[in-house]
């Protein structure tokens, strides 16, 4: 444990206290466990399902193969890349049980609906959607990558620990990210559309 | 050409200047370039715009709670305690893996489940220190059994059981032969007391060196 710094330090004492009140059957400590880890596993499960809508069940499904294979976990390793694991290779066993074809960008249109206003909320959507679905055309690592980055509220080096990969690797991850990102929508009028207003 | 071939590289900067994470020098660099590039400018406003839109992903983020709840009810986790539970044991012969599931729902009483972490985690994960506890367990009930047949219908013979009428003398040294013939002879004529005490001492040393391997490995 020499080379691990103090807040990762209390990190691992304060999962390890969750883990063992968890298996002791505390509602509240596995609650806990859930709420610090939640970021991590919807992350995962969105990037690798591609924002399909059975995300929720399948994340779901990973906290119970979590919380079933607590007591094999080694107190001394890193949650995180443990949750991690779990929630990556659950999410690909679900696309494996269910090919659902996912729309192509140029496919979709994104229609208000007639009688609603075109407010800010609804302006908020549309642009999460869209961007959304241009994210699921990223390569496997760089779409998880990103993912983790943004939507799990996760640093550089909190990413390449789940990731079990260098800081240097992930921010290059995340680099070409944006630039695949750039490319795919230079035809399409995403600034025009979701610009400051 | 020389032109493009700044734009291309100082683009490369970009996506970093969107998320502040340039030096100084480089952010000065591209604000130089974009006050005169049209395209750059258009670009890096992209860049802006795509950090920001990114950065409220994290509002897409549904709240753990539900999920929580969910897996919860699933699991029946805090509807009994632990306690009134039924304790489920290790039953002989079973596999560990068909257990696991009932002893992890909080059914095993704290002993049980401690053995059975420690179980669960060297069948996943030290297939090395699995054969070591089997391993005593196997000598141990091999070298019972084989004591008791030796004690009970060997001995009289040995007395007069000679081993070079059986092997082929011409292969193995007499002096191998003679000396296996007198370490039989003198375990004939060792008493029961002593041979059974030997037997039972090599017994219980196998089994303290898989016990303290078990131990090793049980969580508090």
């Amino acid at each position: 444990m020499s080379n691990i710094r103090m807040g990762e330090k209390v990190t691992l004492e304060r999962d390890a206290a969750l883990i063992a009140e968890s298996l002791d059957g505390s509602e509240k400590a596995f609650r806990e466990l859930v709420g610090h880890y939640h970021p991590v596993v919807y992350s995962v499960v969105q990037a690798v399902l591609r924002g399909r809508d059975d995300v929720e069940d399948v994340v779901q499904e990973v906290w119970i193969k979590v919380f079933r294979g607590l007591s094999s976990f080694r107190a001394d390793a890193r949650f995180s890349t443990w949750v991690y694991r779990i929630a990556r290779n659950e999410a690909i066993n679900a696309t494996r049980r269910k090919q659902v074809p996912t729309d192509s960008v140029d496919d979709v249109v994104i229609r208000a609906p007639e009688n609603a206003r075109p407010d800010r909320q609804f302006h908020r959507r549309a642009e999460h959607d869209e961007l959304g679905r241009y994210i699921a055309q990223l390569d496997d690592e760089y779409r998880i990558a990103l993912e983790l980055r943004y939507m799990g509220e996760k640093s550089y080096a909190e990413v390449a620990t789940a990731m079990e990969l260098p800081a240097g690797t992930v921010k290059s991850y995340i680099h070409r990210a944006k630039i695949e990102l750039k490319r795919a929508m230079a035809r399409s009028d995403f600034l025009e559309k979701h610009g400051e207003r | 050409m020389n032109n493009e071939m700044n734009c291309e590289t100082l683009e490369e900067l970009f996506p970093a200047y969107a998320e502040s994470d340039l030096s100084s020098d480089d952010r000065a660099r591209v604000d130089a370039h974009v006050a005169e590039c049209d395209a750059c400018r258009e670009s890096l406003r992209f860049f802006v715009k795509l950090e920001s839109s990114l950065v409220a992903r994290s509002a897409v983020l549904p709240s753990p709670t539900g999920v929580a709840a969910a897996v919860v009810e699933r699991l029946g986790l805090g509807k009994q305690g632990a306690a009134s539970r039924v304790p489920v044991g290790l039953r002989s012969g079973e596999r560990v893996g068909a257990r696991r599931e009932s002893v992890d729902e909080g059914l095993a009483a704290p002993w049980e489940r401690n053995v059975w972490r420690a179980f669960a985690g060297l069948q996943r994960e030290h297939i090395m220190l699995r054969a070591l506890i089997g391993l005593p367990g196997i000598l141990s009930v091999s070298f019972i059994g084989f004591g008791a047949w030796m004690l009970m219908f060997m001995r009289p013979a040995l007395n007069t059981f000679s081993w070079t009428g059986w092997l082929p003398t011409a292969q193995i040294s007499p002096t191998w032969v003679q000396r296996f013939d007198e370490t039989l002879d003198s375990v004939a004529a060792m008493g029961d007391t002593t041979l059974i005490g030997a037997y039972l001492g090599v017994f219980a040393l196998i089994l303290l060196m898989g016990s303290w391997t078990v131990m090793r490995y049980v969580r508090d």
